[in-house]
């Protein structure tokens, strides 16, 4: 599989997916225009990387644990839903046997952010590292 | 407004996603001229996003309407008075859609924090979300950083369509919120 990486705007975030190292990451600000369109490439190179590993099991052996981290300063509603579908597509991976392990960072005193993390991480019943920066 | 409010941002017009930017733009640059703490402005930054799109979304139905209508164009204001900010947003809806408005806002009025909660992880896990958006989340986000009611009233224009006024409340900070 290709990485993904797709610099960051004034309205949406960074995006590292590199499979080779299994640093994957999704940091900045997220509000969109065309909030659907943003996220299609990153919730489909998930979506491969899930049918890879359905279509050749071995593969996940030559994986190495992925480290997802999400460092977002600000994402909107609009974004929420597309953040739920990422994480529920680390689900699926957990699911077919990879090692997955989300940090969720906030500012110091960015009891929102941490409280988004919580309620996410509640909703797809995945457990989240909370580190306060 | 009563004679104490301060007028800090106004605006009516076409809303559109760069209106929005630049709006966010002029709040920035008016955060030292009215002191506003860092606490306050990420929490004004975040309600002004959500009210500012959740006009934008809906404000391409009534480009027309608008136009025989000058007078009910979507408008924004905030304003500063002695309890703290009013975020105030107004803008044409179908009368048809008031109830489901109404519906949404008074459940998000009514509930608690931890209700508040659980609404939001119910809606985000299985709402049923439009192209744009929608679900009600725009609303619930809001009353989770405004802590206080939303407030809302239909004013109307004519047959089938109200003015839909809403205003988000954010009171100054309390002496150890500042840290």
């Amino acid at each position: 599989m290709d990485n993904l990486i797709i610099p960051a705007t004034d309205f949406t975030p960074s995006v590292i997916f590199k499979i080779e190292s299994g640093h994957m990451e999704l940091s900045g600000v997220s509000r969109p225009e065309d909030v659907a369109s943003f996220y299609e490439g990153p919730l489909g190179w998930l979506s491969k990387l899930e049918e890879s590993i359905q279509n050749t099991p071995e593969y996940k052996y030559e994986l190495p644990e992925l480290r997802f981290s999400f460092k977002m300063t600000y994402f909107n509603s609009g974004s929420s839903k597309y953040m739920i579908q990422i994480l529920r597509r680390l689900r699926n991976l957990t699911r077919i046997g990879v090692d997955v392990n989300i940090d969720w960072y906030y500012e110091e005193g960015d009891d929102k952010m941490q409280d988004d993390g919580e309620d996410l991480a509640e909703a797809v019943e995945l457990n989240f590292n909370y580190i306060e920066v | 407004m009563n004679s104490a409010s301060i007028s800090i941002l106004q605006y009516k017009g076409k809303f559109t996603f760069e209106r929005i930017g630049i709006l966010l733009n002029d709040l920035k640059n008016k955060k030292d001229t009215y002191q506003i703490d860092p606490v306050q402005y990420k929490k004004l930054l975040t309600l002004m996003i959500e009210i500012l799109e959740n006009v934008l979304k809906y404000s391409d139905r009534f480009e027309v309407f608008v136009m025989d209508h000058p007078d009910y164009q979507p408008e924004f204001e905030l304003n500063l008075n002695e309890d703290g900010f009013i975020l105030t947003s107004r803008n044409p809806v179908r009368d048809k859609d008031k109830k489901e408005i109404s519906r949404r806002i008074y459940k998000i009025n009514t509930s608690d924090e931890d209700e508040l909660k659980k609404i939001y992880r119910d809606t985000i896990t299985n709402g049923i979300f439009t192209e744009k958006g929608g679900a009600g989340l725009g609303f619930i986000e809001m009353a989770k950083i405004t802590t206080n009611t939303l407030v809302f009233s239909f004013k109307p224009i004519e047959k089938g369509f109200s003015y839909f006024e809403l205003s988000l409340h954010i009171n100054h900070l309390e002496e150890e919120d500042h840290g």
